[in-house]
């Protein structure tokens, strides 16, 4: 289960998530777009995620 | 919409920098490779927001600049090509329309440390009140569902722009981007 965090202000720039994950060093961001998180979310769950966009 | 852009690019010789990227060229990029490929990943979550903010995303966002590039040189060619301008601006108007309502998205993902080229990239230096983190991180491995632990949806958009090192303790990070 993926914790989901909306923001609606774009000039919110605080840190969004728990402070267990920003205090542990193994967790790390990816940024991209919401056109490509259907993919990703399906593929992760393939555990064959991140595959390119098929531009 | 990436190779025939690049068959465009081809077409006339046009190669500048984002033609090299968009092609994948970049053995750090590979952006039009259609097989697996690593993953970047940052520890600083605002280099990854920055990221996000780039429309359609970086392989888009890159070709996008390309076709514009493109479209102005064929404008001014000495002996133009119709057919060829068209196809060009056909291409960038499905870019655009595939990623017209997106809007950015962050991931908090948590890999283990084999997954990554170099150990290093997870340390912390700490200066003061901000901590020094590796911002672009190369994960070689595929990664797990269960890895993908959240994500927050900026749905009207955010402003780009990269703050540097992130604040040493989850409380000012809270807080961040509304003093500094």
């Amino acid at each position: 289960m993926i914790d989901i965090c909306t923001i609606d202000d774009p000039r919110d720039w605080s840190y969004p998530f728990e402070q267990e994950l920003y205090d542990d060093p193994f967790v790390l961001y990816h940024g991209t777009i919401s056109s490509y998180a259907p993919r990703i979310e399906r593929e992760v769950s393939s555990q064959v995620l991140f595959r390119s966009p098929s531009t | 919409m990436i190779h025939p852009l690049v068959a465009a690019c081809d077409a006339v010789g046009y190669k500048d920098w984002s033609y090299t990227v968009v092609k994948g060229i970049s053995p750090r990029t590979k952006l039009a490779h259609v097989d697996n490929r690593p993953v970047y990943l940052s520890a600083n979550f605002w280099y990854a927001r920055d990221y996000a903010t780039n429309f359609g995303g970086e392989t888009i966002h890159v070709a996008l600049k390309l076709s514009e590039t493109l479209l102005d040189r064929l404008a001014a060619a000495e002996a133009p090509s119709p057919q060829l301008k068209d196809e060009v601006g056909e291409i960038r108007r499905r870019m655009i329309a595939a990623t017209a309502a997106s809007f950015p998205i962050v991931y908090a993902v948590r890999v283990d440390p084999e997954w990554v080229d170099d150990p290093k990239d997870f340390e912390r230096q700490h200066a003061g009140s901000l901590v020094i983190t590796e911002v672009n991180i190369s994960c070689v491995r595929p990664v797990p569902s269960s890895r993908i632990l959240a994500k927050v949806e900026y749905v009207e958009g955010a402003e780009s722009g990269y703050l540097g090192p992130q604040p040493s303790t989850w409380h000012e990070a809270r807080r961040w981007g509304r003093s500094n």
